[in-house]
């Protein structure tokens, strides 16, 4: 693991800068009216920020030094998004980690790409519970269906 | 976020599983018929909705 700072994270960083000072503009109306940001969650997707956490070969070299630059760009006013962001940026790496393992299982030549640049909206709270150490029995159910599942039951969100 | 991004990803217990502990995460679209998202949180007063109380 590299915990060095690279020019490379310094740009992740100003990017960060930059993108914080528009979001904290608007960030006191949209706490006011509970919006949700749809608007920065597409100015993080266009600056690059959806896929840092893909566990790619070089994310797993970077990954500590580049999480520090990130957070460190964050702080300077990312604030009021940085944990409903979060919920993607927690669960990019699982999800793209069980595509490519698929991939690999399955003998196919490319991995699933239908979440890639997508925003994902990890959730592992249960409605009583924040789940956060692991729950050990999901309320909800998922029921295999011509093409797919049918789910039932609910989560709970913070945002 | 959950009603806005393009999946949710939930985690559920598969009706067909044989132990207690099974689970499995799924990727639910934005538009998936039957998903509803209440908005139930006050975040400028980080508690409850009165209505929901």
């Amino acid at each position: 693991m590299e915990f060095r700072i690279t020019d490379e994270d310094r740009a992740l960083q100003e990017r960060a800068r930059r993108l914080a000072e528009d979001f904290a503009a608007r960030a006191a109306q949209h706490d006011r009216d509970a919006t949700d940001p749809v608007e920065n969650y597409a100015a993080l997707r266009d600056a690059g920020f959806y896929g840092s956490t893909s566990p790619s070969p070089r994310w797993q070299r970077r990954g500590p030094a580049r999480l520090v630059a990130r957070r460190r760009g964050a702080r300077a006013g990312l604030r009021v998004d940085a944990l409903s962001f979060n919920m993607h940026l927690s669960v990019v790496g699982p999800v793209h980690g069980e595509s490519a393992r698929r991939a690999r299982r399955q003998g196919a030549a490319r991995e699933d790409g239908r979440a890639q640049g997508k925003l994902i909206g990890g959730n592992f709270s249960e409605p009583t519970t924040s789940g956060l150490v692991g729950t050990a029995v999901p309320l909800a159910r998922a029921r295999r269906v011509d093409g797919g599942y049918r789910i039932t039951g609910a989560r709970r969100s913070r945002r | 976020m959950i009603a806005v991004a393009d999946f949710a990803m939930v985690m559920a217990y598969p009706d067909d599983a044989t132990v207690p502990a099974a689970a499995m995460v799924l990727l639910v679209p934005r538009d998936a018929t039957g998903k509803r998202v209440d908005k139930v949180w006050d975040r400028s007063a980080c508690a409850p909705r009165a209505a929901t109380r």
